[in-house]
């Protein structure tokens, strides 16, 4: 059997799946702002892009990427690219990786893992970079594969790795996992080799990390605040295996909350376990990663298992990481698809006279995943509407200086309910928007806790606001600007002069009635030093694994047939 | 046989199509509330 199908129908499946899924966003204008997904007209370049600054290193390097590409085109536009880019990047790469199946059964893969309950709940949560690094798995699975065949064949592997921590964090972690799990085997040589990539690659957000001495993490409650949830009565392990149960219960799509569609959501599971029986040697590594996934999304929900996770992260900082872990549910999805594909062929296999009525089976699987949620469609039925930002935030950019300090207002948690913005709950766009450095109170406020503020600058400016004197205090701060935004709260507001007013903005330039101190430097030189080595090996290793990959090519100098690869 | 297929593939198609079409059609938007409005909540 040839292993290069064409790639046709691979293409059109996941464009109809592309076209399903963000159709509002392509064909209307402005942006989907929600939850942690905020990109920008115009994004400033700042050090924090690149954990140059010493906060916690939340995006970094994407939004470096991301401020670059608004150099070149608006934010709009580089909010589009991305999100068609990586789910076709995800929808070709699960079809490449089950390419020894018919076109069907590939169908079924990519539909299984795009279109699924975690992607949906990634989306509505805005962690559109997360769900990039997920839709890069695939990619990662085929380089580990390769790895595997070949231990000399290391150039997808390590772009993969680089761009998969790129994404985020979590994502570069997940990848590497993925890289473990398909590609070690007895060789030694092979442990320090996927270790040495792993480590590399993810320097680029470790080595902030690591070095930012002035930021704390704080793991008190986490775990249980953010554990995968039921979204029905059939339980939250039942939630889990169907690739569902984010703690955010508020963007839970309808019919999740329907154990009727959640049982049917773990049948095309159970079905896409008996497929992963029939996918040849893989099979157990597949299994292990899958169970993997689901021991880590369910730890924290078990009983006294956040306790247990809390304890340990007093020990091993690293571990907070983990607080969200329903997002390391992601390889799941993975593994999924690849069982479905086989599911598919196993049931075409056994269509002959008398049983020709299985394929409308084949066709049932194919389309399941979208059968079972259609909230997913048509930009979540439209949860997902698109915002233009008013004038008065591109004005109010325009008057603040790239060495200023800004405060923005109301400090009161750092998600906010724009009415131009048809109220969704949306990252403060300020810090991306504004040059300078910009802070935003940045507890996290959970239904029965808060989490406390991370960046030691966000508790002097909160000491500063309950101050007598908080116009003082501010500037004795190196606060110059204090941006209010208008319809959510009533915040008290320091005493200045207004620099701008209008389009549900004020701008209150605190330096009329004072001098402004000079920002504390918060980083000394090795820091910047090892973060720049961070980021250089990273790009090191990026640059040696497509100059790999140029020079022997995308499918490498040997063949690997038994992986279809 | 076909016959038993058809009908168990009809009866999930039909069953998967009504309970999440049915679900999803009713679902709303879900503005932020005054009091939930910087929250992070679960909620």
């Amino acid at each position: 059997m040839s292993l290069r199908r064409p790639p046709g129908p691979d293409v059109a499946t996941t464009l109809v799946i592309i076209a399903l899924m963000l159709g509002p966003l392509l064909v209307g204008g402005g942006y989907w702002l929600v939850g942690d997904m905020v990109f920008v007209p115009h994004q400033p370049w700042k050090d924090a892009w690149l954990g140059l600054d010493g906060s916690l290193p939340r995006a970094v390097p994407m939004d470096a990427l991301v401020s670059l590409a608004t150099q070149v085109v608006p934010g709009a536009v580089v909010q589009r690219l991305l999100l068609v880019a990586g789910l076709l990047a995800g929808g070709l790469g699960i079809a490449r990786l089950v390419a020894d199946q018919r076109w069907y059964a590939r169908a079924a893969a990519i539909t299984l893992f795009c279109w699924n309950p975690w992607v949906y709940e990634r989306l509505l949560i805005g962690q559109w970079a997360i769900l990039l690094g997920y839709l890069l798995l695939p990619w990662v699975a085929r380089a580990a594969l390769r790895l595997r065949a070949d231990p000399r064949d290391v150039g997808p592997a390590a772009v993969l790795l680089v761009l998969s921590a790129v994404c985020s964090p979590s994502s570069g972690v997940m990848a590497a996992a993925v890289l473990a799990v398909l590609a070690l085997g007895r060789d030694p040589r092979q442990w320090w080799r996927v270790g040495a990539l792993a480590i590399g690659a993810n320097l680029t957000w470790a080595v902030p990390a690591l070095t930012a001495a002035s930021v704390t993490v704080s793991t008190e409650g986490v775990f249980e605040g953010f554990a995968a949830r039921a979204e029905s009565a059939a339980g939250t392990a039942a939630s889990v295996l169907s690739l569902g149960g984010i703690w955010k219960t508020s963007i839970l799509p309808e019919e999740r909350t329907s154990v009727v569609v959640v049982l049917l959501s773990c049948a095309l599971t159970l079905l896409a376990c008996l497929g992963l029986t029939r996918s040849g040697a893989d099979g157990r590594r597949w299994a292990v990663l899958g169970a993997g996934a689901v021991a880590l999304a369910l730890v924290p929900a078990v009983p006294g298992g956040s306790d247990l996770l809390e304890r340990l992260a007093g020990h091993l900082p690293g571990l907070a990481l983990l607080r969200d872990s329903h997002r390391f549910l992601a390889p799941l999805g993975l593994v999924l698809a690849v069982g479905a594909a086989h599911a598919v062929s196993a049931l075409r296999a056994r269509i002959g006279p008398g049983t020709g009525a299985l394929w409308s089976a084949v066709a049932l699987v194919v389309v399941a995943p979208l059968l079972l949620l259609p909230s997913l469609a048509w930009g979540a039925l439209g949860e997902l509407r698109g915002s233009s930002y008013p004038q008065a935030w591109e004005d109010v950019a325009d008057l603040v200086g790239s060495h200023d300090t800004t405060v923005v207002l109301p400090w009161t948690g750092s998600y906010r309910g724009y009415a131009w913005n048809h109220r969704r709950a949306v990252l403060d766009p300020a810090p991306r928007l504004l040059p300078g450095t910009v802070l935003v109170d940045d507890r996290v406020l959970l239904a029965d806790r808060i989490v406390p503020a991370e960046d030691p600058r966000v508790a002097a400016v909160a000491r500063a606001l309950a101050d007598p004197d908080p116009a003082g205090a501010l500037r004795a701060n190196g606060v110059r600007w204090v941006l209010v935004e208008r319809g959510i709260g009533k915040p008290d507001v320091p005493d200045g002069r207004v620099a701008y007013d209008g389009g549900g903005l004020l701008l209150v330039d605190l330096a009329a009635d004072g001098p402004v101190a000079p920002g504390a430097a918060r980083i000394d030189r090795s820091h910047h030093v090892l973060v720049s080595i961070g980021h250089t090996c990273a790009i090191l290793l990026l640059l040696a694994g497509a100059l790999w990959i140029l020079r022997f090519g995308s499918n490498g100098h040997h063949n690997h047939e038994g992986h279809g690869v | 046989m076909n016959t038993i297929i058809a009908t168990v593939v009809g009866a999930l198609a039909s069953t998967a199509v009504l309970v999440a079409g049915v679900n999803a059609a009713q679902g709303e938007h879900k503005p932020v509330s005054n009091e939930k409005l910087y929250s992070y909540s679960s909620q």
